[in-house]
């Protein structure tokens, strides 16, 4: 039994990656507060400094440090606690949790793991363990039928048994790797040898193959008594093959009969029995076969005993917080003894009813990966998700495709494929397939029985699309037969903006908006409650719809509405999810009301617990308004926060404040903001102020410029250059061009996409780039933070290393972009919070960018420097203080007053690493590789760490650990230069040598080593000869290799093969791989100091400040 | 498929009016307005004997998905007097569909409001004061005020009398007679006695005397009586329950289900209260004080057993999370009842338990 007062350690999920995101920051948030509040003393480790778990308040002791054994091991034995817990942190904790375990590490030190029960997991992660331990308890009828085989004549006859078509799965690989549908005899006699070979002479799986079942997900909860609950019943409407995670789901499952869902009830508990699974939440996959021979068989797909990515989708879908009843599970109470925290006066054992249907849409990050494989898997694709919450599924749908932007009036009426076209394109899994099915019902009134065998989607969603879709067709194309209220029957049946039915109907959008203001059609907010209204909610959390009942309560507090980010994707996540939960919980702290809207369901701020209000609704204006309008009538409103929100929620209010300019938007003024963000402005802009900035023009009118006349102004310019369109987030379709061959390459692909205008800049070459983060009365500015990037300028400062605070910048430099900020900021008289970018080239500092709103560094200043930020500049926006005023409360320090005293080495140095999801995105052809791995200024990278020490190479060194969770064993390198960089890696090189590391190689880079005396072991050109790329693949791949440097540069079109061929390589096998010559060095220094392994410092225990006021820097050198 | 639609109204006896769709003409029916929160199993829902009389809300926002199959029924007919629902499918389009939602509906007359406000209904039915009655018009009576109309009783009672040879005959020596005293049993109901008790079950017409009468006569010959569930206020049975003395006289194994246990509180001399708003669900907890288990359980019913007149020897078994009131008891050693719906339909399958405990009960009485 847990005792108040007992240690425990908390592991977290580490940075994001596609296939696991902030969802685990939202587990793992309600999990460390509710054994705060328990009385625990929490100890909490993870890597990831966005996520809001790391935040100092929700633990006692926050390490972030690298979720790798001999780190925890470390802060295990610093701390001793008397408890892990790894159900939080996805599959990474529970790995982690395992091999401590394992290792007997936790025997050793007297731990005890909560929680988890190792036999339990054992059965669960081995599918050939679970099945058996399923069939002793009498379910074999949910098993796949599959057999396992070692020769050609028994897997025939078992593939005549179980029925073609069969699946043939290869013995112990991953991810579904390895497999292969079969259809006849004849081709599993050509198939199966492959296979056999494939799986190193262990057998081969022989599985009926499930075409276009349905799947279905339920989350349970279960307690010490084995009292078990289902919270959620999610259904799939992609069918089967395609990964939960990539899959449009509803909740409640809508297409079960009773007897169906109580079959997988039933099963789901039994389940739990078989495999021992004690007390937490767990999810369970189904598929259900709905047509053909034995229509209604049930097979059990899968099972996690942790909080997953469907456990958060399934918390906010439903209302019931997961995680936090999982946490009270944990330390043995029963579901009777916790308090329902969504229903009042009942107990936490009541299943959730909904009265609403929930959409889940995922996103892609597919215009980022132009190249990849776009095909969707059985391994997950999408970087993020939308919900929306709707009074039928169809208007729920329609809400949801705003939230993730997409208008699908806009691509109805833009769709111009043949009927041909687009069947085959139905046929395929891809991202846009619902699209496809809204197209074919619109444009070719396709029946919908054929629909349903191209795609597998279910006849139910296919009736509810059709029938929507046939209205549209109607309204568009017979105006005179419309009915009197169809605008009416658009809003409140199809929940479409006023845009977009002026957009169908062909008709004016003021004549829309005023027929909405005349019938007062504007929609009311519906509590989700976990009742179904039976009981009141305790809960504040809402979503619209147009109906009479409205479940909003008049207030007495005066409102303030922060803006979400909504959805996930590269460029824009959990670091906004961060600034806006801060943001939330400093207007609480004023005393004001806080209203958050967003419709992410894997963050925090969609908690309803973060909130006073919660409004589950698209980031977009009309909704927003909607809102505002509502709660105009409950009480005072102080205004709507924009900043915090990302470049969503900046761009929405902009769009929201030109079509109303009376709308209280804090803080910003569409004049001044497009200063900032219009690239020819803001050039004239920093030009005027006598602001050192880049040349740069702007290419108008794009869509009708021949190329020519394009390369021609480039050329002016004088190459190389950098190309963007306006308003980017995350450096979309940012490109450097370096010759007019590039030019003319990318102006092909740029002419996929309407783009209206393009910002040309002249690229200033090895430049340093800079990030500030500052706060703004108006009158004054506060830097907060200085992030120096270590990769050169050109690599996008997302994707680059940056170091906290700069230690390569000299004071002059320093003190010069404090006054560059303060002119910029100040001559815009904006409130409020900017992130300004500038380079340093020739000793000469340069302003790239700057954007009016929180940026992704915030966490990072935040808990490097100790300055609440976000709460600094709530109070500057919301109760009107300054600079000043808050430097006299001691809100903000001063620097000069903490850090004169203090010794030079006791400055924490923090370095953010980043981390890729290339993995997903590579080709599965070594030999023809593709070339997503290359940085530049088009943000690739999908999550971050924070190495954190008094040491700069330490903290590299943590970084490098936390991204790829292994050290450095074998002192084995992989090294590949273009011919630019060859002679200046030697001074590297000799301190690789030195130390004694073995040091692999291609052709060229090989031979500059050896002619300058160090031994190197090359290997051929890869491109030429077939034999070289399999022995730089079973090198790569034995393990043996630390890391693989691959600096990328200019290079012919060979070594790009070579180059691109490394690279895919390393990612395949999850081998560190460094890209720049920049880390390359911070690498090696590192790498070969001596005292670089980990030393447990929590962030409770570093009280510094880096921060510049009224331009007096405060920094170390100063002291010297 | 274009509908002809026309105008619907549901009134409440305060004079509340909520509008929506329907395709029923005509239409001007009366009765008990209810919710159902449960998200699966509308079919065996509205062919629940028990919502007889009643015009049923149906809290969950899709209905008619899988249209209406050959076995979930109930009953043969749907038993409600009217349905008001948010969005309403027409298609077939489940695996085992035989017919689309509305269809059914029709051919039985039932009449159906849809794109009604029904999270609207609920929350005022919620917080009514009293019992809410209303009214279903459409057509020529929509906006006509009349509040006298008649009552609806789609459900047709038996007229087939039990025969004496049901008791007389014996299936096999083992088995056990079952006599299932019926007031509107719910087919799940026979399903599990068949499978968890025994296949040897007479149905006795809880409202019959004739049939009472044979019961009694052959008391003997019963190993076991189960008291169904049925539609209405149990205190309006209090002649059927006293014709059922005997059970308290002569001791054999009983179990009584939802109406089935307010009959045997009477019998035990309890009192039935009457709930501020019926619990129709199939997700509400329920508390077993023996094994301190939670059971989620299928609910119907709008009366409650009175903890105030509960005898010693009497003990509650089962507790409702939900608000705390009697859901089981133990009236002595032989005679068990619950409020819940052991059978689901719809519902969870964990609540099968009590069967179990109860065929458990007649092997220890018969042993």
């Amino acid at each position: 039994m847990v005792n108040k007062s007992d240690r425990v350690v908390v592991l977290g999920s580490g940075p994001i990656v596609i296939g696991q995101g902030c969802e685990f920051d939202y587990s793992g948030t309600q999990a460390c507060r509710v054994l705060k509040e328990y009385g625990l003393y929490v100890v909490l480790i993870n890597s990831n400094p966005a996520s809001i778990m790391t935040d100092k308040s929700n633990a006692s002791k926050t390490y972030i440090a690298p979720l790798e054994i001999n780190a925890v091991v470390e802060i295990l034995k610093r701390e001793k606690p008397r408890f892990i817990i790894a159900t939080f942190g996805g599959q990474i904790a529970l790995n982690l949790a395992l091999q401590l375990y394992k290792k007997k590490i936790l025997e050793k030190m007297k731990i005890e793991l909560l929680g988890i029960d190792i036999e339990c997991i054992d059965i669960v992660e081995n599918r050939r363990l679970f099945n058996e331990t399923l069939r002793q308890h009498g379910l074999e009828e949910i098993l796949i039928r599959s057999r396992y085989t070692t020769s050609l004549e028994s897997s025939i006859e078992i593939a005549e048994e179980i029925g073609y078509p069969i699946l043939l799965r290869s013995s112990y690989t991953l991810g579904g790797k390895g497999s292969s549908m079969v259809n006849s005899r004849d081709e599993l006699k050509y198939k199966i040898q492959n296979s056999l070979i494939a799986s190193n002479e262990l057998d081969v799986s022989i599985e009926e193959y499930l075409h276009n079942w349905q799947e279905f997900e339920l989350e349970l909860l279960r307690d010490v008594e084995n009292n078990t609950i289902v919270i959620c019943t999610i259904e799939n409407i992609d069918p089967l093959g395609v990964h939960t995670g990539d899959s449009v789901t509803v909740a409640p499952a809508m297409t079960l009969t009773d007897t169906d869902y109580q079959r997988m009830r039933d099963y789901s508990l039994r389940i739990m029995d078989a495999v021992g699974l004690k007390s937490g939440g767990c999810n369970i996959q189904f598929a259900i076969k709905t047509s053909g021979k034995d229509r209604g068989r049930l097979v059990v797909i899968e099972m996690n005993p942790r909080l997953s990515r469907s456990s958060a989708l399934a918390s906010k879908a439903s209302g019931y917080p997961i995680a936090k009843i999982a946490t009270y599970l944990l330390l043995g109470l029963t579901l009777n003894k916790i308090a329902n925290p969504t229903a009042q006066n009942i107990t936490a054992a009541i299943e959730p009813t909904m009265d609403y249907v929930a959409v889940k849409l995922p996103s892609f990050p597919f215009r980022k990966f132009a190249e990849g494989n776009h095909l969707l898997t059985t391994s997950m694709k999408a970087t993020g998700e939308v919900m929306a919450l709707g009074r039928s599924f169809i208007s729920s749908l329609h809400k949801a495709f705003l939230s993730v932007d997409i208008d699908i009036i806009e691509k109805l009426l833009g769709e111009h494929r043949k009927k041909e076209e687009l069947m085959s394109s139905l046929s395929l899994f891809h991202s846009e397939v619902l699209l496809d099915v809204y197209s074919a019902f619109f444009w070719y009134n396709c029946n919908i029985d054929e629909v349903h065998i191209t795609t597998g989607i279910h006849k139910w969603f296919l009736h509810k699309i059709y029938s929507a879709c046939r209205y549209l067709a109607k309204i568009k194309e017979f105006p005179e037969n419309r009915d009197r209220d169809f605008i009416e029957v658009l809003k409140r049946k199809y929940n479409l903006t006023n845009e977009q039915i002026a957009n169908i109907a062909s008709i004016r959008l003021d004549q829309v908006v005023k027929y909405v203001e005349r019938k007062k059609l504007y929609p009311n907010y519906q509590a989700v409650d976990t009742t179904s209204g039976e009981l009141d909610s305790a809960s504040p959390y809402y979503y619209s719809s147009y109906e009479n009942n409205n479940d909003l309560i008049r207030r007495k507090k005066k409102l303030v509405l922060v803006l979400g980010f909504g959805f996930n994707r590269i460029g824009q996540g959990l670091e906004f999810d961060y600034s806006s939960v801060k943001a939330v919980a400093a207007i609480r702290k004023l005393g004001y009301c806080a209203g958050i809207i967003n419709n992410n369901p894997e963050t925090v701020s969609t908690d309803f617990d973060i909130s006073d209000r919660l409004f589950f609704e698209p980031i977009e204006p009309e909704h927003i308004r909607n809102i505002y309008l509502r709660e105009k009538e409950m009480g005072d409103i102080i205004g709507i926060l924009p900043h915090v929100g990302g470049q969503t929620a900046i761009n929405t209010s902009l769009n929201l404040l030109k079509m109303h300019d009376g709308m209280p938007i804090i803080g910003l003024d569409v004049g001044k903001i497009e200063l900032l963000q219009d690239r020819n402005e803001f050039f004239r802009f920093a030009r005027d102020l006598d602001i050192p900035i880049a040349e740069h023009f702007d290419l108008f009118d794009f869509n009708n410029r021949n190329d020519s006349y394009c390369l021609e102004s480039f050329e002016k310019l004088g190459y190389p250059v950098l190309v963007r369109p306006s308003y980017v987030i995350g450096g979309l379709d940012m490109k450097i061009l370096y010759s007019s061959e590039e030019a003319a390459k990318h102006l092909k692909f740029l002419r996929n996409y309407n783009i209206k205008s393009l910002s040309v800049d002249k690229f200033l070459e090895n430049a340093v780039e800079i990030d500030v983060d500052l706060l703004s009365d108006g009158e004054d500015i506060y830097i907060c933070g200085i992030l120096e990037l270590i990769q050169h300028a050109g690599v996008h400062s997302g994707d680059s290393i940056g170091i906290i605070p700069p230690v390569n910048i000299g004071t002059r430099q320093l003190q010069e972009i404090y006054d560059i900020s303060k002119k910029l900021v100040t001559s815009t008289k904006l409130k409020g919070i900017f992130n300004i970018q500038y380079i340093i080239y020739n000793n000469r500092v340069y302003v790239i960018e700057v954007n009016p709103r929180a940026s992704r560094t915030i966490p990072i200043v935040e808990k490097i420097t100790n300055i609440e930020v976000i709460e600094s500049y709530v109070e500057i926006l919301v109760e009107n203080k300054t600079i000043s005023q808050l430097i006299e409360e001691k809100k903000l320090p001063v620097g000069e007053e903490i850090m004169l005293d203090k010794p030079i080495d006791n400055i924490p140095i923090g370095v953010k690493g980043v981390v890729m999801s290339w993995d997903k995105f590579i080709s599965s052809k070594i030999e023809n590789p593709s070339t997503i791995t290359l940085i530049g200024p088009n943000m690739k990278s999908t999550g971050e760490v924070l190495g954190y020490s008094f040491d700069l190479h330490r903290s590299y060194y943590n970084a490098y650990v936390s991204i790829y969770g292994r050290p450095i064993k074998n002192k084995s390198i992989v090294i590949s230069v273009p011919d630019r960089y060859k002679r200046h890696i030697i001074p590297e090189i000799s301190i690789l040598c030195k130390s004694g590391f073995s040091i692999y190689s291609t052709q060229g880079t090989s031979t500059v080593i050896n002619c300058n005396g160090f031994p190197v072991k090359p290997i051929g050109k890869l491109s030429s000869i077939p034999l070289y790329i399999e022995t730089m693949a079973s090198l790569i791949q034995s393990g043996k290799i630390d890391a693989v440097v691959n600096i990328q540069g200019y290079e012919d079109d060979t070594s790009k093969q070579d180059s691109a061929i490394i690279s895919n390589l390393a990612v395949k096998y999850n081998v560190p791989y460094i890209t720049t010559k920049e880390e390359f060095e911070i690498f090696v220094v590192s790498v070969t100091s001596d005292n670089k392994e980990y030393k447990p410092i929590s962030l409770q225990e570093v009280k510094k400040h880096f921060c510049m006021s009224n331009g007096n820097i405060l920094q170390h050198r100063q002291d010297q | 498929m274009e509908i002809k639609t026309e105008i619907g109204r549901l009134l409440l006896d305060d004079g509340t009016s909520f509008y929506g769709k329907s395709l029923s003409k005509n239409v001007n029916l009366r009765g008990e307005l209810v919710f159902c929160t449960a998200m699966t199993g509308y079919q065996a829902t509205f062919t629940d004997i028990s919502y007889m009389g009643q015009i049923l809300v149906m809290s969950s926002v899709e209905i008619g998905n899988v249209g209406i199959n050959n076995y979930e029924n109930q009953a043969d007919v749907p038993t409600i007097t009217g349905l008001v629902v948010k969005n309403i499918s027409n298609e077939a389009v489940h695996y085992q569909a035989q017919l689309p939602l509305l269809e059914w509906l029709n051919l039985f007359d039932i009449p159906v409001l849809y794109d009604m406000e029904t999270r609207s209904i609920i929350r005022k039915l919620v917080k009514y004061k009293k019992k809410p009655i209303a009214s279903i018009k459409t057509g020529i009576y929509l906006q006509s005020e009349t509040k006298n109309l008649q009552e609806r009783t789609t459900y047709r009672k038996r007229s087939n009398l039990l025969k004496e040879e049901s008791f007389n005959t014996k299936a096999s020596a083992n088995s056990v007679k079952v006599a299932l005293i019926d007031f509107g049993f719910k087919r799940g109901i026979l399903n599990n006695i068949r499978r968890y008790i025994s296949k040897d079950c007479a149905l006795v017409n809880g409202n019959s005397e004739h049939d009472i009468r044979i019961l009694i006569e052959h008391y003997d010959a019963v190993d076991a009586l189960i008291i169904s569930n049925g539609p209405g206020d149990p205190r309006s049975y209090q002649k059927c329950i006293e014709a059922l003395a005997i059970i308290k006289e002569n001791k054999k194994p009983v179990l009584g289900i939802c109406l089935g246990h307010q009959l045997l509180a009477m019998l035990y001399g309890c009192t039935i209260e009457e709930l501020e708003y019926g619990h129709r669900s199939i997700t509400h907890p329920v508390f077993e004080c023996n094994t301190k288990k939670i059971m989620i359980t299928s609910h119907n019913h709008g009366y409650v057993v009175s903890k105030k007149k509960l005898c010693k020897s009497s003990a509650i078994t089962h507790i409702s999370l939900f608000d705390k009131t009697i859901e089981g008891v133990r009236w002595d050693s032989k005679v068990m009842s619950v409020q819940f719906h052991p059978e689901g339909s719809p519902g969870t399958y964990e609540s099968h338990a009590i069967f179990r405990q109860f065929k458990n009960l007649i092997d220890s009485s018969c042993a």
